[in-house]
């Protein structure tokens, strides 16, 4: 017990020694918070297949040693956390009379700025105007639940609630691992800051990778921060890299306003979002893309053929507002962190407690159902980030600084001495080979020495590939060596890997050469696709005759103006060009279906003949 | 001398593409001021006050967006050949223009026959027009286009 108490103090001092400081986007109403004051504040329900949902506790009932009490569920069914009821209109009048104006004061106004709407082409506006539309049909969360949990969080802050993260410490593969776990009451992404999703209850979490010394000294490596639920190499930072910010020993994270997805850079991220339902149309996008490019050798940009830049022609973008104007929360701001509720050993609430954390909203895209806890999936598998921090952010083949060189140095002796082996075996081989040689060209001689000349030379065939194979797995080895030997050499004079070799698509900010759009522009991107649907119905019920015209002409005047706008004319007017060729080319096909087999079968005959005669000439 | 050979053998392309145009612009005109010789409309019955007969305001109407093509791809090959920046958007804007004249044609018209060998020709030109090579010679004296 002592040595367990021990171990969570050393814990707690780690991560307080290096908990990050999290800088928000002004207009932000959510922060970390301890989870047990939202129990208090939320209900138990069950929803089982076909029924309405039941409550299992009233709310007031819920603490963290009851939540993971065992209950009778049927299976199938999905237990959930609920924070809001639905507000009156009278409610929502009140509230908002009452805080509107102290929230501003409070948390700062958000102006989005520049359209999303206008960094993108016509056809993800399209497919915005169908995800929006695909609302009013999939289960979503009540348009005044994020009002709602906004009062019940000013609550729950007046109840002394404060900033407070959920603290994990993992020992794996030579690292310490630290992950900061936040939980928000709210994600009001869609709400409040034009975003893909709101949800009750948001888990995020940053991992910071410790290398310890022999004598107990700890120095922090790597830095990774969760975004919208993805892994590997391109969510961690090297500790010295100029895109982690610090301040002393504190990496500094900037969070999405409502997301609460966690950035290295200040700035404003397009996430690009794709409907399942269109994921088949974006593939088939891709294939023709790739078909275009790498078959067709056509040009795909950098003055390279084949060099594609990926579909998202499908994809509706979002924008995640990560700009740090607002609250700071951490060490050295006015709103430092409460002592972390430690998750190492994992308690109960976490492991045993696999149902939702907030209002389970029955969307079939699990975009607005509340996520599970920091332990699980939507669907009750565990966390990759949970069971495998290290792989989660690719560092499974990375060790720390420390055990770089002993490593090196042990493969250098391991293929050193397979190497030795092998040349033995080799020499030994070699000499069994050219006996068999010898014992092979006398059989040869030998009339009617069939069956023991064949058997013979399946001998001589297998050992001659065997000692091929040893031979090449000895040169691979001086390979190895050699650069096993170069690398020693480099981490002895202190070499590093670049900070950044390891990343591939590295999340940008939206850059100010992408934001220079006129208003012109942004009023365009906002009313362009309405205006369409409006225009096309108006000539399906004045004119129906000239809609073919209509569509005809019209649809290629409007992206024409669109990629006016957007600086992408050449762009556009190529693309458009290479889909009517693609149908021309369809309809050449369809028409002339057997002509064109006949033209191709000749022309292959002529140059067979070409060829063939060409080669008796010379 | 090595200098210039490679120049030339670099732009040859490219101004190939130029004569190709030209070639496109002067058919497509052809195929206009045949079609309307045998209908019967010559460019003073054009320029008379009378009224056209409906079937000749058809073809007029039919053949006016043709000639224009003929027009913009003729503009196109002289932007071509004197390696211009305009060329190669006005070469473009030509070829979808005028694949969409011939697939509105072919779907929602009459299909008249010569939509066919227009449509081949300018798949092949758009697949020229977007070859590496030319793209390359092109983004070469124009940076970006």
């Amino acid at each position: 017990m002592g040595a367990d108490n021990q171990r969570g103090h050393d814990d707690q001092a780690l991560l307080r020694r290096f908990e990050p400081i999290l800088r928000f986007t002004r207009g932000e109403r959510f922060f970390p918070m301890d989870t047990a004051p939202y129990l208090r504040e939320s209900s138990l329900w069950e929803l089982r297949p076909g029924t309405e949902a039941v409550r299992v506790v009233p709310r007031g009932g819920l603490s963290l040693d009851s939540l993971p009490q065992p209950r009778v569920s049927d299976s199938g069914s999905i237990v959930y956390l609920k924070l809001t009821d639905p507000l009156t209109p009278a409610e929502m009048a009140a509230r908002y009379l009452a805080h509107v104006h102290a929230d501003e004061g409070e948390y700062g106004e958000f102006k989005a700025g520049l359209g999303r709407l206008a960094r993108v082409g016509y056809f993800s506006r399209v497919a915005d105007a169908l995800f929006s539309i695909s609302l009013l049909t999939r289960g979503r969360v009540p348009g005044d639940a994020a009002e709602a949990a906004t009062e019940v969080y000013r609550r729950m802050r007046a109840d002394g609630a404060r900033f407070r993260y959920h603290g994990r410490v993992v020992r794996q593969s030579g690292w310490i691992v630290l992950q900061y776990w936040f939980f928000y009451a709210f994600n009001d992404w869609r709400s409040r800051f034009f975003g893909a999703n709101d949800h009750e209850a948001d888990w995020e979490t940053v991992s910071l990778y410790l290398s310890e010394s022999e004598d107990g000294d700890v120095t922090p490596e790597w830095a990774a921060y969760a975004a919208h639920n993805e892994s590997g190499d391109d969510l961690r930072r090297r500790w010295d890299d100029p895109e982690l910010e610090k301040e002393g020993e504190h990496p500094i994270v900037y969070i999405g306003a409502g997301s609460h997805a966690s950035y290295f850079r200040r700035g404003e991220y397009v996430t690009e979002i794709e409907l399942p339902f269109l994921a088949p149309l974006a593939r088939v996008a891709d294939r023709a893309r790739e078909f275009w490019h790498e078959t067709l050798r056509q040009y795909a940009g950098n003055g390279r053929p084949g060099h594609g830049n990926g579909s998202n022609l499908f994809r509706i973008p979002f924008v995640d507002y990560a700009r740090g104007d607002g609250l700071a929360v951490g060490p050295g701001t006015a709103l430092p962190w409460d002592a972390p509720r430690l998750l190492s050993p994992p308690p109960a609430w976490a492991t045993s407690y696999r149902g939702r954390w907030g209002l389970y909203a029955r969307d079939p895209f699990q975009a607005e159902n509340a996520p599970a806890g920091p332990v699980y999936n939507h669907d009750g598998t565990v966390r990759h980030v949970w069971y495998d921090p290290v792989g989660w952010a690719g560092l499974d083949k990375v060790p720390p600084c420390r055990l770089a060189l002993p490593i090196a140095r042990q493969r250098r002796e391991e293929a050193a001495a397979r190497q030795t082996a092998a040349a033995a075996v080799i020499e030994q081989r070699s000499r069994e080979l050219q006996r068999l040689g010898v014992e092979d060209a006398a059989l040869q001689r030998l009339p009617q020495s069939g069956a023991t000349h064949l058997a013979h030379q399946q001998t001589v065939d297998v050992l001659a590939k065997d000692l091929a194979q040893l031979q090449a797995q000895a040169a691979s080895d001086q390979t190895l060596i050699e650069s096993l030997d170069q690398y020693v050499e480099h981490l002895r004079a202190g070499y590093c890997e670049p900070a950044r070799a390891h990343i591939r698509r590295p999340r940008e900010p939206v850059s100010e050469a992408e934001l220079r759009f006129s208003r012109a522009a942004e009023t365009w991107a906002a009313v362009s696709v309405g205006l369409m649907l409006i225009a096309f119905i108006a000539v399906l019920l004045l004119a129906q005759q000239h809609l073919l015209t209509w569509l005809v002409a019209v649809i290629p005047l409007l992206l024409a103006i669109d990629a006016v706008f957007r600086h992408r004319l050449t762009v556009t007017i190529n693309n458009a060009t290479i889909a009517l060729t693609v149908v021309a080319a369809l309809v050449i096909a369809y028409e002339f279906f057997w002509l064109i087999g006949v033209l191709l079968v000749l022309a292959a005959g002529f140059y067979l003949l070409w060829d063939n005669l060409r080669e008796l000439r010379t | 001398v090595t200098d210039s050979i490679e120049v030339r053998t670099r732009t040859w392309p490219v101004r190939a593409i130029g004569v190709l145009l030209v070639v496109q612009g002067l058919g497509i005109l052809a195929i206009v001021v045949r079609d309307l010789v045998a209908a019967g409309i010559s460019l003073p019955y054009l320029v008379s006050a009378e009224t056209p007969a409906p079937d000749v305001l058809e073809t007029i109407v039919l053949y006016t967006p043709l000639a224009l093509l003929a027009g913009l791809c003729l503009l196109g090959g002289v932007g071509f050949v004197f390696l211009l920046r305009f060329g190669w958007i006005t070469a473009m804007a030509a070829q979808g223009l005028t694949l969409l004249y011939c697939l509105y044609l072919y779907f929602f018209g009459a299909a008249p026959g010569f939509i066919y060998p227009i449509m081949v020709y300018t798949v092949l030109l758009v697949l020229y027009l977007n070859s590496s090579g030319v793209q390359t010679v092109f983004r070469a004296r124009h940076g970006d286009i």
